[in-house]
């Protein structure tokens, strides 16, 4: 690849780092993305993919000397969902710039008690 | 419980990855930084300008409590830990990718700084250092005597 860190940079996303976790009735999903709020993360639902998009403001230029580790872009990735999961009850939050999904399982694969009738 | 490979999630995209890779790999030398292990310690820049410079630290999901700052002439040490989720029994991971545990970093800036003048900021998980220049260091007009 021929592209310089800039370039690279304008073009691609980060793709996020990412805990995945199954609980007893839910999948959470845990993204770390600094820099975005609740107002700048789009997660979207399209048939089976689940797109999670995060828009970022571009930092400040160097004046002077400059040490930089990251460029701030934008993040991007996106999660095939199983059948296991129920569409219609996605929820999302961002704190400290960290997404949370919290995917419950679709109700018949949730464990269920069965009352036992009294005789 | 930790399964890579279960196959209801996956990352799609993998070339996102790779450019995230490249663009590091592809970084500004450090000049006056030690060199940092990727994924391990959380990324910094640190801009200058002609008051000082500008730190930032990439820490989503620390809670400001959790985070020390130090400065002491030239030498800017940030401290920070932050907690892995934690699972009760029957719970399972299906990916784990985000870096918990603790961490330090010290950074030498090419100008001492005026501690008291230090302003410090936590939003979105972004650190924000303002490191003015010692007052010292600045540069000052002298009067020529008439």
């Amino acid at each position: 690849m021929m592209a310089t860190a800039t370039e690279t940079a304008r073009t691609a996303h980060y793709s996020p780092s990412v805990d995945i976790i199954e609980r007893e009735t839910e999948f959470v999903v845990y993204a770390d993305m600094p820099g975005v709020d609740e107002h700048s993360v789009d997660v979207t639902l399209d048939k089976d993919v689940l797109t999670v998009y995060g828009t970022v403001k571009a930092g400040a230029k160097a004046e002077g000397e400059a040490h930089e580790e990251y460029v701030a872009a934008d993040y991007k990735r996106l999660f095939t969902l199983g059948a296991k999961i129920d569409r219609n009850a996605i929820g999302a939050s961002v704190k400290h710039g960290v997404l949370t999904l919290v995917l419950p399982k679709a109700a018949e694969l949730q464990p269920r008690k069965i009352e036992i009738a009294s005789a | 419980m930790y399964n890579r490979n279960l196959s209801i999630w996956r990352a799609a995209n993998p070339w996102d990855e790779f450019a995230r890779f490249e663009r590091i790999l592809g970084g500004m030398a450090p000049r006056f930084f030690e060199p940092v292990a990727e994924a391990t310690l959380p990324r910094v820049n640190y801009l200058a300008d002609k008051d000082g410079g500008t730190l930032t630290a990439e820490l989503p999901g620390y809670e400001p409590s959790d985070i020390t700052i130090e400065v002491k002439e030239n030498v800017v040490s940030i401290k920070g830990e932050r907690k892995a989720p934690e699972l009760a029994e029957g719970e399972t991971w299906h990916l784990r990718e985000r870096v918990s545990g603790s961490f330090e970093r010290s950074f030498r800036l090419p100008h001492n700084v005026e501690a008291d003048a230090v302003k410090a900021a936590f939003k979105n998980g972004v650190l924000t250092l303002v490191l003015p220049k010692a007052e010292s260091e600045k540069p000052r007009k002298i009067e020529i005597a008439h």
